[in-house]
């Protein structure tokens, strides 16, 4: 049967089981879920995990493909494109199903925002927390999937952490559930740390139960600025080294911090070229804060940082900020190339300062931000246009081959496909073997995000 | 002095036992070929593989006291041999099991089909420790409390610290997703694993994972932490260590009824207080340890809490008030603080010699690990309770009442086979409460071979068939720790499509 065939099949069969308002193949509407300027075939909103299982199934025998979708503030990394596909839209799953403030848990659909879930936590002074930057939007489906983190990953971990139960839509449009409210479970295999970051290539999370955390008494973030990369990283070590117990320490260079700084209007951050700016979270306990202030800032004088005044400022305006930086730092940039790079804690400003040299040797505009205390790294190229200059593939070989060096990983989140292979030779890994058996075992016909394979390296 | 034959019945039931195992009837006569053997031989040299039956009988068992023989023992040095005698065995279809220290409780390291037990206690070397970038490598068969003891001079620590960890082993740890007291706080194995390096069923090795947080990928160590041997033979793990904290205030509560203790475990997290650990003891097991290791606990009360918070100095003055307040209007009689780091080690090692002291009372245990929502804590011990009376059966309760992780302990003679009957009936009534009750089969000890039959409690046949995918990836040939985890139809539905995968029995 023709593609276009297929996909009328699919379309009116959807359209009987769930009525009109739920299928769409309008290109009008279909705009909405455009994807690098692509766009897809038809979407479809079921409104429960049965009916996701349905859309599946049909879609599954037609041999078409299905890009889950919570908010799509993800969609366009890796430079993804829709090809004739079907997105099924999750955000009529969005029930939040029960807080049990006794036992800490909550248990939602995966439509959920994470904002919309925090706001409905903190009534019962509960909390999950994970902070990627695109908090304000995306849901926690979509967050598990692509396995998102953000500062408070240092103090709290990541997704994997808090994910106790799961309920997920196979390939071939099962329901299964893997974990519940337990705590602890290792009955049979870890099927939920699978789907984590598998960017719905495995299955489609419908509902999970997540542990929580109480929420903190207070908090503070401090911004100091450091006069050169080398007194941050000192100042960083021996705070991890410490007894004390930071949620988030963030490293942003010169650049970074100038954006940071703008947004904000911190008129006191008067860097020179190798200023770098560390943002210190601490949360806590009353006692926890009133101990801890004094002893930071005890070991930043030691490296004569300068302790910017922003107490007056929200702790919420200031990690807003934070999160806006991932848009700020690539607006204006058609061509922006954003690389994520993890590696040993370390040796973060060691190959963030040899980076930058080479992106000053070259000519080449980058700002970098860090978890500093988690490894992470992210790299921003400031690229006004195509094609890439050799110098961008020279900053990116140099980037990639230092990280591979320290035992390390890249992904090229952002940017044009031509640049990609730069990063790194692409060694043939065993484990990678094992990936891509286990989406073929899983999903033999190849339904789910195919596309996205590739950028995932399986 | 009784008659003699009061106290020859038991010898000659020793040497009963040691003669023969469940698995090694006497008139047992086969054995592994001759020319695998070999093979293997020049592999491992000749000293390092084991055939004789009693060598055999010391490696078939783990701590369950279910026993078959193998038909061989190996000792392999390092990865090259392991994953050379896994191919040699894959050649043969010879199923192997790994085995660390063999301290599992749910049947993990039996070898039920016959074949190779591969004994990794060679590899057991700390192979590195980067404080500065907070992690460790190790090999398999690093002991937990080594780890421990060589990080301790450095100020670091690995978190999850199974009661077991004088004994057991990191790639057991790992295999099992193990817990511990601290994991209430710190999390179980699974969250403190970066890496692996695991041999597939022919020999493959395969680094899985990295020496990194953020690995690219599917997250193939959260998958294989848990799998209880069943994917491959560990052979490296690199964990993340932290800061070992420097102020820890350890405080034992006494209560004249489980219901106070377990309604002060919820107003602590109420409190939303985050202690590092939270055990519960009953009577019946407070005063087996306290006859086998003298902590001074109470003998006559009917639950203690074992309670450590660590921290910032300031905030640990704070909630120990918290806790000691939330105790005390729950009923306790007594809220003891440790003093000294000796006080502390003299509490813990109350909670640690728990399983081990119930042997003065019965010579064989069955312990449960059913794990439920915390609120659900103290209905589940009564439920334990009532079961063991219809049984008619002795019970003693340990648990992570943080995690809602009970470990009733029903203390039994295993030469009394009507007993022992009762026993995994009430096992099964008390793994069925512990679901009904929304919770799970088991948090830390695994399926293995004690709660296969259980599975179909949790998961439906569409779980499990998932479940079997994934390990057909690993091992498509069934040959590495075959007939576990999964129930034994399932097993024997998947030998029927797979008839190369026969044992040498």
């Amino acid at each position: 049967m023709p593609a276009s065939a297929k996909l009328e099949s699919v379309f009116s069969a959807l359209v009987d089981l769930f009525g009109p308002n739920a299928v769409c193949n309008d290109p009008a509407e279909v705009a909405s879920f455009a994807v690098n300027g692509s766009l897809p075939d038809l979407t479809v909103a079921p409104n429960s995990l049965e009916q996701v299982a349905a859309v599946v199934k049909l879609t599954s025998h037609a041999g078409l493909a299905i890009v889950p979708w919570g908010t799509g503030t993800k969609q366009e990394i890796g430079g993804y494109q829709l090809a004739g596909a079907v997105v099924l839209s999750l955000r009529r799953l969005s029930r939040i199903l029960e807080v049990d403030a006794g036992n800490q848990t909550v248990t939602c659909e995966a439509g959920v925002r994470l904002v919309d879930l925090d706001r409905e936590l903190r009534r019962e002074q509960l909390w999950l927390p994970l902070d990627p930057d695109d908090f304000d939007e995306a849901t926690i489906g979509g967050t598990l999937a692509t396995n998102a983190s953000g500062p408070r990953r240092l103090r709290y971990r990541t997704a994997r952490d808090y994910l106790l139960g799961m309920k997920l839509v196979t390939p071939h449009g099962e329901i299964v559930q893997v974990g519940r409210k337990a705590i602890k479970d290792v009955a049979g295999y870890d099927l939920r740390k699978l789907m984590i970051g598998a960017w719905g290539t495995l299955g489609i999370i419908g509902e999970v139960t997540l542990r929580l955390l109480p929420t903190p008494e207070t908090a503070v973030t401090l911004v100091y600025q450091f006069a050169n990369l080398a007194g941050a990283s000192r100042f960083i070590a021996c705070t991890l080294q410490s007894q004390l117990q930071p949620s988030a320490i963030e490293l942003l260079d010169r650049k970074a911090g100038d954006s940071f700084a703008r947004e904000l209007g911190l008129t006191d951050w008067q860097p020179a070229d190798e200023s770098s700016l560390v943002l210190v979270q601490i949360e806590g306990m009353v006692e926890e804060i009133e101990y801890q202030v004094p002893e930071l800032n005890t070991l930043a004088k030691q490296e004569n940082a300068y302790l910017l005044e922003t107490m007056e400022i929200p702790q919420e305006r200031l990690w807003s900020a934070r999160r806006r930086l991932d848009t700020l730092l690539r607006d204006g940039f058609p061509a922006a190339v954003k690389v994520k790079a993890s590696v040993p804690l370390g040796t973060v400003v060691p190959i963030i300062s040899e980076a930058r040299q080479c992106a000053a040797r070259h000519g080449v505009a980058l700002s970098t931000l860090s978890h500093a205390g988690s490894g992470v790294i992210y790299y921003y190229l400031q690229v006004p246009g195509s094609p890439p200059s050799t110098g961008i593939l020279d900053v990116l070989a140099e980037i990639g081959g230092r990280t591979i060096a320290a035992g390390g990983f890249t992904i090229m989140e952002y940017g044009p496909a031509a640049v990609r292979s730069s990063l790194s030779a692409n060694v043939p890994r065993a484990d990678f073997r094992l990936m891509r058996s286990i989406k073929t075992a899983l999903d033999p016909a190849g339904t789910l995000n195919p596309d996205r394979l590739e950028w995932l390296g399986i | 002095m009784g008659k003699w034959s009061d106290w020859i019945k038991p010898i000659v039931g020793l040497l009963s036992n040691l003669l023969w195992c469940d698995g090694c009837p006497a008139d047992k006569k086969e054995t592994m070929e001759q020319s695998i053997l070999s093979v293997i031989m020049k592999i491992v040299e000749t000293k390092h593989v084991l055939t004789r039956r009693r060598d055999l009988l010391a490696y078939g068992y783990d701590a369950t006291g279910e026993s078959r023989c193998p038909d061989a023992v190996v000792f392999p040095s390092c990865t090259a041999e392991v994953a050379a005698v896994m191919a040699a065995a894959k050649k043969h279809r010879i199923p192997v099991v790994p085995r660390g220290a063999g301290t599992n409780l749910s049947g993990g390291t039996i070898p039920v089909e016959g074949g190779i037990v591969l004994e990794l206690s060679r590899m057991n070397r700390i192979l590195a420790i980067d404080p500065a970038n907070q992690r460790a490598v190790v090999e398999p068969c690093v002991v937990n409390l080594d780890l421990q003891n060589a990080l301790a001079p450095l100020g670091y620590f690995y978190a999850p610290d199974p009661a077991s960890q004088k004994v057991s082993t990191m790639g057991g740890n790992v295999a099992e997703n193990s817990g511990g007291p601290h994991c209430l706080k710190y999390g179980v194995t699974a969250n403190h694993i970066l890496g692996l390096e695991l041999v597939l069923e022919d020999g493959e090795i395969v680094s899985i994972g990295g020496t990194v947080e953020d690995v690219p990928g599917y997250d193939l160590t959260g998958l294989v932490v848990g799998s209880e041997g069943t994917f491959g033979v560990i052979t490296q793990v690199t964990v993340r260590i932290m800061r070992l904290p420097a102020n820890i205030k350890t405080m034992l509560a006494v209560f004249e009824t489980l219901e106070d203790a377990g309604k002060t475990v919820s107003e602590i997290i109420a409190a939303g207080i985050v202690p590092a650990t939270l055990e519960l003891m009953d009577r019946a097991v407070v005063s087996a340890v306290e006859a086998s290791v003298h902590a001074g606990y109470p003998l006559n009360a009917e639950a203690v809490l074992l309670i450590e918070v660590d921290g910032l100095p300031p905030a640990l003055a704070r909630q120990c008030d918290q806790i000691t307040a939330a105790c005390e209007r729950n009923g306790a009689r007594e809220v003891r603080v440790a003093k000294t780091s000796q006080e502390r080690d003299a509490l813990w090692l109350g909670r640690r010699g728990a399983f081990g002291a119930i042997a003065r009372v019965r010579p064989r245990y069955l312990v449960q690990d059913g794990t439920v929502p915390r609120t659900k804590l103290a209905e589940a011990l009564r439920q334990v309770t009532a079961i063991a009376n219809r049984y008619e059966l002795m019970v003693g309760n340990v648990a992570h009442a943080g995690d809602g992780n009970l470990h009733p302990l029903f203390m039994f003679d295993h030469r009394n086979s009507e007993e022992v009957e009762r026993v995994h009936r009430a096992g099964r009534e008390i793994l069925e409460a512990c679901v009904k009750l929304g919770g799970t089969l088991t948090g830390e000890h695994g399926i293995g071979l004690e709660k296969q039959e259980a599975m179909s409690l949790l998961f439906t046949t569409e779980d499990i068939a998932l479940m079997q995918r994934i390990k057909d990836v690993f091992d498509p040939h069934h040959l590495v720790n075959p007939g576990k985890i999964f129930p034994r139809r399932d097993w024997e539905s998947a030998g029927e499509k797979d008839n190369s995968s026969a044992s040498l029995r």
